[in-house]
């Protein structure tokens, strides 16, 4: 066979998956973003010693846990899919965990973190949120001085929108406000 | 002789042995003689080197730009920056196609900017969402998409790449998804480009380069991708794969020095290296099936895998020993090739009766201190010092191993030492006044 007879073809063939792969990426996320559903789930509050070291802020704290009858028949790994609905606080939860997709409520496709006898453990899928570069070290100074004065009632959540399985973050926020805004009035407050 | 024909005839050597038309002390000679080594070596390597470290800058340098994540642009425009690189790396080598440009730092060039747009244009769209950093996923997809640009260019670099990520996912998915096996046959889709570079330049830098990347990704992946459910069994398979490597090394006799053999070299180095350890106790230890490791994430089915490579390496090194026993193709690659030989029986003996460990040990003794001493008399044969130190080398690490792992006394340990360090001096002294003096006549 001449591969160099068929170069025509297998070029541009080879252009379009390369970029295809990225384009169908972005397309399923702006999909969730525009009919999602939007939900807040509660995360620790941000350790300004940790969560601001890098590009990102990892998200952690969020509750991940199911109880179910059935919770000891789950393995570690095994892919499944998370009920996510709205607790009492108005902030979401998994409700439920099963191996049939959830049909008449939102659900995220995931994989079992650790199960045991009563409960089972879901991977959020919610781990970093992207910052800029240069406002971490900002938001590191900013969210210390806040932490010193009031340590305790400070509410951290992520904004998430889901649909079909998958929850794409938009926003994080302190004290209902987004994380930004609160970095840029910290910002311009301190002289 | 021209450049021309001494590429020429580094192309046909090895098939020339192969068919018999020439014995392998004659290629070697005939390399020697018409300095074959440099045949396949690009005009101008400062070239090819600035090319593929310009855009190795370049390409790094966008992506820490754009790993800036400029929160104020909007998603759109950041969506768009992240296809630059990928767009502008499809543009030139589609250039590079259309108007066949095909010079070497063009290729290898354009190729590893190429290969790094395609995984920095996922990257960044991955960061813009925030998705979450699934690496298996991400280096799998990213290696893939990568493949078809080494058939393309006909790059090496790339390749070396995509071999190098392949290792880093079955490390990835043997931690966390349980098995690797799935490495082979991805490593399997360079197995042409592979190929054909052995066929049309094996003198080359750049075959040199891919033989090691290709060597050094086997050896990690065996060493990864075993499942381990048969204690010992990775003496049989390293061995297998290390005595095969060193005997398809030593088939191209016309190469010399280290870098330039990379099957031989490393199969070399492999080969002494497991001989040393199987000196020790601890390898023999509850080895075999009788203790079968069950359970605690050993996956049983996987470790089919394990007994396929467990009996193909040794049993086609053991055929390619045969066949170099009845050609004649000289004590080097019989000693290396015995290696396999070996192992085998020794894992089989060990297996079935614990307590003949310490007939392994006394063997592979008596292994490592033969391979030590054939592979110095070549070198004092051939009159390559590097080959004859190596050769000093493993005895002398040999006997140090043993004198430290045995209650001896500081003295009799002093004079041995003394021994052998003046040993390695004068011989090597004696080879560098002969080489010198015949250099003179």
């Amino acid at each position: 066979m001449n591969l160099r007879a068929l170069l025509p073809f297998l070029l541009p063939a080879l252009f379009l998956a390369q970029v295809g792969t990225p384009v169908f990426m972005i397309a399923q996320r702006e999909k969730v973003l525009r009919r999602g559903e939007e939900f807040r789930f509660r995360v620790a509050p941000v350790d300004p010693y940790d969560a601001f070291r890098g590009r990102f802020v990892w998200i952690g704290g969020t509750s991940n846990r199911v109880t179910t009858a059935d919770a000891a028949t789950y393995a570690r790994g095994e892919r499944v899919y998370a009920t996510v609905a709205r607790g009492e606080d108005g902030f979401a939860l998994f409700s439920d965990v099963s191996r049939r997709r959830p049909d008449g409520h939102d659900w995220i496709r995931t994989r079992v973190e650790h199960a045991s006898g009563h409960y089972v453990a879901v991977d959020t899928t919610l781990h970093r949120f992207y910052m800029e570069e240069s406002e971490a070290p900002a938001a590191e100074i900013a969210v210390r001085d806040a932490a010193r004065r009031d340590a305790t009632n400070r509410t951290a959540a992520v904004v998430v929108r889901v649909r079909n399985g998958m929850a794409v973050m938009t926003d994080l926020e302190l004290d209902g406000r987004p994380i930004r805004t609160v970095l840029r009035e910290r910002a311009a407050a301190t002289p | 002789m021209s450049r021309a024909a001494r590429e020429w005839l580094a192309r046909e050597l090895p098939d020339w042995v192969r068919k018999g038309l020439v014995t392998p002390d004659a290629a070697a000679e005939l390399g020697r003689r018409y300095d074959l080594v440099d045949a396949g070596r690009p005009r101008n390597v400062a070239v090819v080197v600035i090319a593929v470290f310009g855009s190795l800058l370049v390409g790094l340098g966008v992506i820490l730009l754009l790993a800036h994540n400029w929160a104020d642009l909007p998603r759109g425009m950041r969506l768009g920056i992240a296809f630059l690189p990928l767009l502008a790396a499809q543009g030139l080598a589609a250039f590079a196609v259309v108007t066949s440009r095909n010079g070497l730092a063009w290729r290898e060039g354009v190729g590893t900017g190429w290969m790094l747009a395609v995984g920095a244009c996922i990257a960044l769209v991955a960061q813009v969402y925030h998705i979450p950093g699934d690496a298996g996923v991400f280096t799998l997809t990213w290696m893939l998409l990568s493949v078809p640009v080494v058939y393309l260019l006909r790059a090496v670099l790339p390749a070396a790449g995509v071999l190098a990520g392949l290792v880093f996912w079955a490390g990835h998915e043997q931690a966390f998804a349980g098995t690797a096996v799935g490495f082979w046959p991805l490593a399997a889709l360079l197995a042409p480009f592979v190929r054909a570079q052995l066929r049309q330049e094996p003198a080359s830098a750049r075959t040199a380069l891919l033989l090691w990347a290709v060597a050094l990704a086997v050896l990690a992946a065996l060493g990864i991708t075993l499942e381990r459910v048969t204690p010992g069994l990775w003496i049989v398979v390293y061995a297998g794969a290390l005595a095969l490597m060193s005997m398809a090394g030593e088939a191209m006799p016309f190469l010399s020095g280290f870098w330039r053999r990379p099957f031989a070299s490393a199969g070399a180095v492999g080969t002494v290296i497991l001989g040393l350890m199987l000196t020790f106790e601890w390898p023999w230890k509850e080895i075999g099936w009788h203790h079968l490791r069950r359970g605690g994430g050993h996956i049983a089915p996987a470790a089919v895998f394990d007994y396929a490579v467990a009996i193909a390496l040794p049993l086609a090194a053991v055929a390619r020993w045969g066949l170099s026993l009845v050609r004649r193709t000289g004590a080097v690659p019989l000693a290396f090739g015995a290696s396999a030989v070996l192992a085998t029986a020794s894992f089989a003996v060990v297996g079935a009766a614990p307590g003949a460990e310490g007939i392994a040990r006394i063997a592979y003794n008596v292994f490592v201190a033969a391979l030590g001493g054939i592979l110095a008399a070549r070198g004092i044969r051939d009159r390559r010092l590097g080959e004859m130190n190596a050769g000093l080398l493993t005895i002398a690490v040999l006997v140090m191993l043993r004198f430290l792992d045995e209650d001896v006394s500081f003295v009799v340990r002093g004079l041995v030492f003394v021994g052998l360090g003046a040993a390695l001096l004068t011989t090597n002294a004696v080879l560098a006044r002969r080489l010198r003096r015949e250099e003179a006549r």
